[in-house]
């Protein structure tokens, strides 16, 4: 009997440590990164984005297009700190999380217009799984404070941590 | 003769309209108590009938065409049987054929009751509407241009939440618009002919009425826009032109006709408005023949071409289009007989469709008949 045990206690012990931790991921998918700051096509992209706001009307309508541009944004985010584009890529986080901030309200007044918003509750929860995954990998690859000397202008330090945890936060307290 | 011609397809009509109640569905829980199964069960059975209706139909109404300047005094004596016959094709059930008048009814749910766009919101994301039970396009967009959803409205409000009273506003609505495409025919023509000929037509009155298809409304406000030109109000007859683009767009190919039109009145040259029908005719005709590219060629589609080729004078063409209609509508049976839209249907529909019409069509080509001048 003791043999059994000491086998069991072994094995278990050899399955702890060498095998490989799986977190669950989110089957949610992000966007590919579309045009970019510096593109001639990134202001024709920022009019349609404005425009856009009037045409997805509704409260179903305003949640898609919220989420849309909260993912479009990450991902702009997360391309520009892979090029070191750091000024940039704090700019489009910030949009991203400003974003984000806008779709619980969405779902709050789809609720008080009688529709379910089970579906979509669950779209929004994948949705932040994901980007906080995301966020995680960002914070990684970037240092921790930017020093952005602007030629005419004093210099600024950007605390990229920092934003990258307010946004894990925002993402993790819908 | 014709006065009974005329009775017995007055009365088939009626009974068509009761034998539209087999194919009930049992998820449209209005009409639960009315579900037999025999339309989903019975294949064979309802497609035999269906085929002998639309013989009959077709038969009753050639003979009508054929003696069509004795039929105005039969319909003047007969108002009150015509518009049974008519209330009884509004109180139909439209799914015999398509569903189209349940997606008209979601977009307007989803429009005007949930107050979402309808280009971006799907009816299925309300999941918890009973809509879904019995609609077919509900992972769909709307499928329709914006002043078509606007016009929606009326019947969406008219109906108070109840989907089946809102299913025949629709139809009705689409009535109201054929009587006013009769009405531009009329004014259209120096003869009630054209009229009658668009206006008895068995498609038309199938597709219109039973189904509530909202293409009438699109080839009125077309014919408003020919009329208004012909009376020389440009500006009210472009904004018809646009309000019917903006339906279901087919009617673009109009413009520039209507354009030319335009222009010859605005030079006060003399119009041959029988070329310009034909050639609207023609117009319609080849974006009726290029819908499969977005979808298939369905059968009420041939009312775009048919609303001005009635207006020509080619009465061969207009009794090859009858033929036509007929193999149209006998697009159905393939898909009632085995249920099936897959495997060998969509090439049998298309042999259906073309292959008789062609050869007639060759037939007539080869006669020099197809395109000769000879009103109805």
């Amino acid at each position: 009997m003791s043999r059994i045990y000491r086998f069991l206690v072994i094995a278990s012990l050899f399955l702890t440590v060498f095998s490989k931790q799986v977190f669950a991921e989110s089957s949610y998918v992000l966007p590919y990164p579309g045009t970019m700051p510096g593109s001639k096509l990134y202001k024709l992209d920022l009019i349609k984005e404005k425009l856009s706001e009037y045409w997805y009307f509704g409260d179903f309508a305003q949640f898609d297009y919220n989420l849309q541009l909260a993912d479009k944004y990450l991902v702009e985010a997360k391309t520009l700190f892979e090029y070191k584009q750091y000024l940039l890529g704090y700019n489009a986080l910030e949009k991203s999380n400003s974003y984000f901030k806008n779709i619980p309200p969405t779902l709050v007044n789809a609720k008080r217009n009688g529709k379910d918003t089970s579906d979509k509750k669950a779209i929004l929860d994948q949705a932040a799984k994901k980007h906080v995954e995301e966020l995680i990998i960002m914070k990684k690859n970037v240092p921790q404070v930017f020093n952005w000397s602007p030629e005419k202008a004093a210099p600024t330090n950007l605390n990229l941590w920092k934003l990258i945890d307010d946004s894990i936060k925002a993402r993790n307290s819908i | 003769m014709i006065r009974k011609i005329y009775y017995l397809y007055l009365v088939l009509f009626l009974t068509f309209s009761i034998f539209t109640y087999l194919f009930v569905d049992s998820n449209f829980f209005y009409l639960k108590s009315l579900v037999t199964g025999i339309g989903l069960h019975d294949r064979i059975l309802v497609s035999l009938i269906y085929l002998l209706y639309m013989v009959l139909f077709f038969i009753l109404y050639f003979l009508l065409i054929k003696n069509i300047n004795r039929v105005p005094a039969v319909i003047k004596s007969s108002i009150l049987p015509t518009v049974i016959v008519l209330a009884f094709l509004i109180f139909s059930y439209p799914t015999i054929i398509s569903y189209d008048v349940f997606n008209y009814a979601a977009t307007a749910k989803v429009t005007f009751g949930y107050r979402e766009n309808p280009y971006i919101i799907m009816p299925i994301e309300f999941r918890q509407d009973s809509l879904l039970r019995f609609t077919q396009a509900a992972n769909k967009i709307a499928l329709y241009a914006p002043f078509w959803i606007l016009i929606s409205f009326i019947p969406f409000v008219l109906a108070f939440g109840n989907y089946l009273v809102l299913i025949y506003l629709f139809k009705l609505l689409a009535a109201i618009f054929l009587i006013g495409c009769v009405y531009l025919l009329l004014k259209l023509s120096d003869k009630p002919n054209p009229a009658l000929y668009f206006a008895l037509s068995p498609l038309v009155l199938v597709e219109t009425i039973v189904s509530g298809h909202n293409d009438i409304v699109m080839m009125f406000l077309a014919l408003a826009a020919f009329y208004f030109a012909k009376n020389k109000k440009i500006l009210i007859s472009l904004v018809f032109i646009f309000l019917s683009i903006l339906i279901k767009y087919s009617t673009i190919v109009l413009l520039p006709t209507l354009i030319y039109s335009i222009y010859l009145i605005a030079r006060n040259v003399k119009i041959d408005w029988d070329r310009i029908y034909f050639l609207n005719f023609v117009l319609l005709f080849i974006v009726f023949l290029l819908s499969p590219i977005r979808a298939e060629i369905y059968p009420w589609y041939a009312i775009w071409p048919l609303s001005f080729l009635v207006l020509t004078k080619k009465r061969n063409l207009i009794y090859l289009f009858t033929f036509f209609s007929f193999c149209l509508m006998a697009r159905y049976i393939p898909y009632m007989l085995t249920g099936d839209n897959f495997g060998l249907t969509p090439n049998i529909k298309m042999f259906m469709t073309f292959f008789p019409t062609g050869i007639i069509a060759l037939y007539m080509i080869f006669k020099k008949k197809l395109l000769a001048n000879n009103s109805l």
